[in-house]
């Protein structure tokens, strides 16, 4: 049998660690594609 | 561009974009990300259950899974469709049951399928369970009764020794010698081909196995792997590896009482998960919703230099600006 | 009425070829959250890909090859990248309401889009001959039985599921996301939310 991940149990809840891992790290990815300065463009030009 | 979109962007500020080169390094990246968490981490690939190791390593259980399939007290002999015309496991919304409406339409008869039919391939070379088939399907039903129960009252207290069941002496009849034989053919790995196969050359239908399975073998395996229903089963994976997190909500509603204890719970779920998929769907067009990211106000974080700009081409300050608009002159 | 003629006048009159392929965008599309759907369009590029090849070696290969376990983990690991970066996707286009402006079908098709990837991926762990896919078809039959689906739609059969999984359910999805793709650039990237006095849609 494979090794069986941890599990974090609140209330109701009750998550394994890979799982609350990729959640975490959707709401952490998120959160800095929010703040992260995005870089400046050298040019700009209008419509053709 | 379209007289649409020149007519939407009047005003906008445009800048280069390469949408082939970004979407080309889109491709890079998420395959160096792939390949790299698969040679670090691989992926799970647990073994399937076999009707085989049950029988072998759980010999009692193997036994009272085919007793329930030959007496009827199984899950599957009175499902309802698509198996069969039972009710103990149809589910309806009020006086509407859809399960119903579409009948049954894979009929299973765990009696010839799992034990009668097997049991008949193996009487083709073994004389005394030909014997012992045709004793039992020569008595009334009633005596066919007593022999079950006699059985499944002894196999409660049965211990296994070795290779064998251990039984007290009883009054089984022929069932004791048929449960015995389907016993070997399981052990031997034939239970699965001559219940799924049926004489066919090919088969990749395995209904009639795992519903054979599903009696007990797997649902105690599959509570080792925190897989069932009451543990977020539906969101978790076997092995250290993340599993179908995206169906939270789904498996949310199985938590609550309400849902949870319902003869009908599965066709609640699916209710409220079609309403609330309904909502998501139509979420442009229903008042109140479609204003929520407006109020929330995450879009200004999204659209800080937008404003920055907005809000500095307005300052008095006079200023000579190099960049040009949509629709306008060069 | 000539049909041929009709359609390339409408396709004349409505789709512009730089607005299909525009070697500019406006300049506030200017954050890292405009990249979430482009990854998705990749993990799902790889995802065919890895499943192509996991298709053509059979489906019981990767059980049994080291080559084959890499490539299914490669599947595993896409499936698990689309989700992740459809979900941030979806986020970015809520707190955009880039439905606005008449871009509410494109909303819907992602919608739908995720719907059948959810429909696709359950078809796929069922199709992995492992005990995964046992338990997960033994369990999802009482949700299909229920609402009737069960009668026509048996997640006990390898042979129906393996197929929904590899033809049926991915030339639905990538049709969805071609569609989605193609209703993005005809109508252009949603304008920001007016900034205070300013006239739009608010």
């Amino acid at each position: 049998m494979e090794h069986v991940p941890q599990y974090i149990q609140w209330w109701f809840l009750q998550i394994s660690v890979p799982n609350l891992i990729v959640i975490v790290l959707m709401l952490v990815v998120f959160a800095a594609a929010l703040l992260l300065p995005y870089p400046r463009r050298r040019t700009k030009r209008g419509a053709p | 561009m379209s007289p649409r979109q020149r007519d939407y962007y009047r005003g906008i500020t445009f800048a280069p974009y390469d949408l082939i080169k970004e979407g080309l390094i889109a491709l890079l990246v998420i395959a160096v990300l792939v390949c790299g968490l698969s040679a670090w981490l691989s992926s799970p690939d647990e073994p399937p259950l076999t009707i085989q190791h049950v029988a072998t390593t759980d010999p009692i259980t193997f036994l009272q899974t085919a007793l329930g399939e030959l007496n009827g007290t199984d899950s599957i002999s009175s499902y309802g469709p698509p198996y069969n015309s039972g009710s103990g496991s149809v589910q309806s919304l009020g006086p509407l049951s859809l399960q119903r409406l579409a009948g049954v339409h894979i009929p299973i008869d765990t009696v010839r399928d799992d034990v009668l039919g097997p049991l008949t391939m193996v009487a083709q070379g073994d004389a005394r369970v030909a014997t012992a088939l045709a004793t039992f399907e020569r008595a009334t039903p009633a005596r066919q009764a007593a022999w079950e129960a006699a059985f499944g009252t002894a196999l409660a207290k049965a211990r296994v020794r070795g290779a064998a069941v251990g039984l007290p002496p009883g009054p089984y009849g022929p069932v004791a010698s048929m449960m015995t034989a389907l016993l070997n053919l399981g052990r031997a790995g034939l239970l699965e081909p001559a219940i799924d196969h049926s004489g066919r050359i090919y088969s990749t239908d395995n209904t009639r196995s795992l519903l054979f399975l599903q009696a007990s073998a797997l649902p105690a395996l599959a509570q080792q792997y925190h897989l069932v229903g009451s543990q977020w089963g539906m969101m978790n994976e076997t092995g250290n590896y993340p599993g179908q997190a995206w169906l939270w909500l789904y498996t949310f509603w199985y938590q609550v009482p309400a849902y949870a204890s319902s003869p009908n719970a599965d066709v609640l779920v699916w209710a409220t998960m079609a309403v609330l998929s309904l909502a998501l769907l139509l979420l442009p067009w229903i008042p109140g919703l479609n204003r929520l990211p407006r109020l929330l106000g995450v879009y200004r974080l999204i659209w800080r230099d937008y404003y920055r700009s907005k809000s500095a081409a307005q300052a008095p300050i006079p200023q000579h600006s190099s960049g040009v608009t949509a629709g306008g002159q060069k | 009425m000539n049909l041929t003629g009709a359609l390339r006048q409408r396709l004349q009159r409505d789709v512009d070829i730089e607005d299909l392929l525009p070697d500019e965008l406006p300049a506030y599309v200017h954050s890292y959250v405009y990249l979430f759907g482009i990854a998705t369009v990749a993990s799902l590029v790889i995802l065919i890909a890895s499943g192509i090849w996991l298709a053509a070696a059979g489906p019981t290969w990767w059980h049994s090859s080291g080559l084959g376990h890499f490539i299914n983990s490669v599947h595993f690991w896409c499936v698990q990248a689309f989700f992740f970066f459809m979900v941030l996707h979806l986020w970015t286009a809520f707190f955009q309401g880039a439905w606005r402006d008449g871009r509410g079908a494109t909303w819907a098709v992602g919608v739908l889009c995720f719907l059948v990837g959810i429909g696709t991926a359950f078809t796929g762990y069922i199709s992995q001959q492992n005990f995964d896919a046992q338990w997960i078809a033994v369990q999802g039959k009482d949700a299909m039985n229920a609402i009737g689906v069960g009668a026509f739609f048996n997640v006990l059969n390898f042979g129906q599921m393996y197929g929904f999984h590899i033809v049926i359910l991915p030339v639905i999805v990538s049709m969805l996301v071609g569609l989605h793709l193609l209703l993005i650039r005809l109508h252009g990237v949603v304008r920001p939310y007016p900034a205070a006095g300013e006239e739009g849609t608010p």
